[in-house]
């Protein structure tokens, strides 16, 4: 198994170091994105019963996400930058979930150019609440990796997946039975202009 | 530089701590939560194993041990300001439909259905402009504080005040025969509501009813919310802004107080008392809660964890209650040993 892992990460390196010759971004180089897409509930683990629900039986559905994110690079390949989003998801009893990240984002940029490989890291908070529930801003942090397709010089549109991650963890002894853990899957569709 | 992050460290304590004192918990409660039938239930009543309600589905009823729903009147509207009454002892269910574009809100035609047979009749009657403000088994109550009781003979509906009382009754509840309901005498503000009894003699139709009992606190309690009764204790509910709600415990005419929640100001509490324990729950709680009432002191304790819905009744089956709600349907809840939704 681990050869196996160890040959795939091989092979993606391998395919990332074709393209990468080719540097496209300076220090300095900005990228804006628009991005807009689904997101699927991965998983919730409520810690006081040490209960875990995956998928669909965290009784979340379906939901969406949308965000605009501004990235300026500090290197040839990392550019720095914030993203804010809006995500939804219904649960099943009706209600809304509603969750606005505001990340600072980093972004890895090994291969560039026409084709851009976007591997980034988000960590900030997000405001969370529940229709007929409460509000909370935990922590959020995320982890994504896109492929981006530059028609022309500079304008490109592309794909984002990866997973996002909230602790819901409440620091008052009394709230303690609340604290959670969630894991979420985006899949965007994005348009990004960079120069 | 050192300043301006500093300043936006503060702030971000600041955000942190104010939009996390409403700690309700949000992805740990959202795995208690069960499917809406987005039913939108009002309850007329309970005859035997049937719960009667109204729904968007019209007439409906419940069965309560083989849990199936039937439909008795398909056409009948659902709307919130229509009222029934469940006439138990003809079988039958009358009710009333505000009129529309009536700017006055007026209660102008009248229906009865057979719970059995699904007859539907439209019933005669002189037109009631009064704002029926509740009903309760088989009386209304109005605007003008009369409790009006309702006969059909042939097909025509007659109005018999039976008894009357101040104006502006605000809360109406009926547990058994007794109506509870509390009223503002002119000129007080809202939220000074004094709190009157009107028990039915229901054992004795020939005699007018009477107001049995009157109670007037000598101060401000607050919005009466709930009232939860068995046979040795009665227990009211109620909230106040900003003080939260207290349960008070009614001996004769007076009200003691015997628990208070200071954190809590709700609209919609559901309570009902079994084997000298209080159970309750509260709009916007997934919680129940039980409260001794026999001596030493009182707990409160979480006992089980549904959906955050509205229950807007109890009904005691076997050993067990079944808890209805709005738009969640059903639940079957065991008080024997530790309580539980089943």
């Amino acid at each position: 198994m681990r050869k196996k892992i160890l040959v795939l990460c091989l092979l993606v390196c391998m395919t990332f170091s074709l393209f990468a010759a080719n540097k496209y971004y300076d220090n300095g180089s900005q990228r804006f994105t628009i991005s807009a897409g689904v997101d699927f509930p991965l998983s919730i683990t409520r810690f006081a019963d040490n209960t875990t629900k995956t998928f669909f039986d965290t009784k979340l559905s379906l939901g969406g996400y949308g965000s605009i994110c501004y990235q300026l690079n500090v290197s040839p390949q990392i550019a720095l930058g914030c993203e804010i989003g809006y995500m939804f998801n219904f649960v099943i009893d009706g209600k809304l979930v509603t969750n606005v990240p505001i990340i600072a984002k980093a972004t890895w940029l090994p291969v560039q150019g026409t084709i851009d490989i976007p591997i980034s890291l988000g960590a900030g908070i997000c405001y969370l609440s529940l229709s007929d529930g409460g509000s909370y801003l935990p922590f959020y942090v995320s982890a994504e990796i896109g492929l981006q397709y530059y028609f022309t010089e500079n304008w490109g549109i592309g794909v984002n997946t990866g997973v996002w991650m909230i602790p819901e963890i409440y620091f008052s002894s009394a709230a303690k039975e609340k604290n959670a853990f969630a894991t979420f899957l985006p899949a965007t569709l994005m348009v990004t202009y960079r120069q | 530089m050192k300043k301006y992050m500093l300043l936006l460290f503060i702030l971000l304590v600041a955000l942190l701590t104010s939009c996390n004192l409403d700690n309700q918990g949000i992805f740990a409660e959202v795995l208690d939560r069960v499917p809406s039938d987005n039913r939108r239930i009002s309850l007329i009543g309970r005859s035997g194993d049937f719960v009667y309600f109204s729904s968007v589905n019209g007439i409906e009823s419940y069965n309560l041990v083989s849990g199936v729903y039937t439909t008795i009147d398909g056409s009948a509207e659902a709307k919130k300001s229509n009222r029934f009454i469940l006439d138990i002892d003809n079988n039958q269910i009358i009710y009333f439909i505000e009129s529309a574009n009536s700017i006055t809100p007026k209660y102008d035609e009248y229906y009865s259905i057979n719970i059995n047979t699904k007859e539907k009749k439209s019933l005669d009657g002189s037109a009631n402009t009064d704002i029926f403000c509740g009903a309760f088994d088989k009386y209304l109550i109005n605007k003008n504080g009369d409790v009006v009781s309702t006969s059909i003979d042939d097909n025509i509906i007659t109005f018999t005040k039976k008894a009357s009382v101040l104006e502006n009754p605000r809360f109406v509840k009926n547990i058994d025969d007794i109506l509870v309901y509390t009223t503002s005498a002119s000129g007080i503000p809202d939220t000074s509501s004094l709190v009157y009894y009107y028990f039915d003699d229901s054992t004795n139709p020939s005699t007018p009813s009477t107001l049995r009992s009157i109670v007037k606190p000598e101060s401000d309690l607050g919005n009466l919310r709930s009232v939860a009764k068995d046979a040795s204790t009665t227990v009211l509910i109620f909230s106040k802004t900003n003080e939260g709600t207290s349960f008070y415990k009614l001996e004769g005419n007076t009200l003691t107080k015997i628990y208070s929640i200071s954190t809590v100001y709700q609209k919609d509490f559901a309570s009902f008392i079994d084997n000298g324990n209080l159970y309750y729950a509260y709009d916007g709680s997934s919680n129940f809660y039980k409260l001794s009432l026999n001596g030493g002191p009182i707990s409160s304790t979480t006992i089980s964890k549904i959906s955050t819905v509205s229950i807007i009744g109890y009904f005691k089956v076997g050993d067990n209650y079944k808890i209805c709600t709005t738009n969640n349907g059903f639940f079957t809840l065991s008080v024997s040993g530790t309580p539980t939704i089943l």
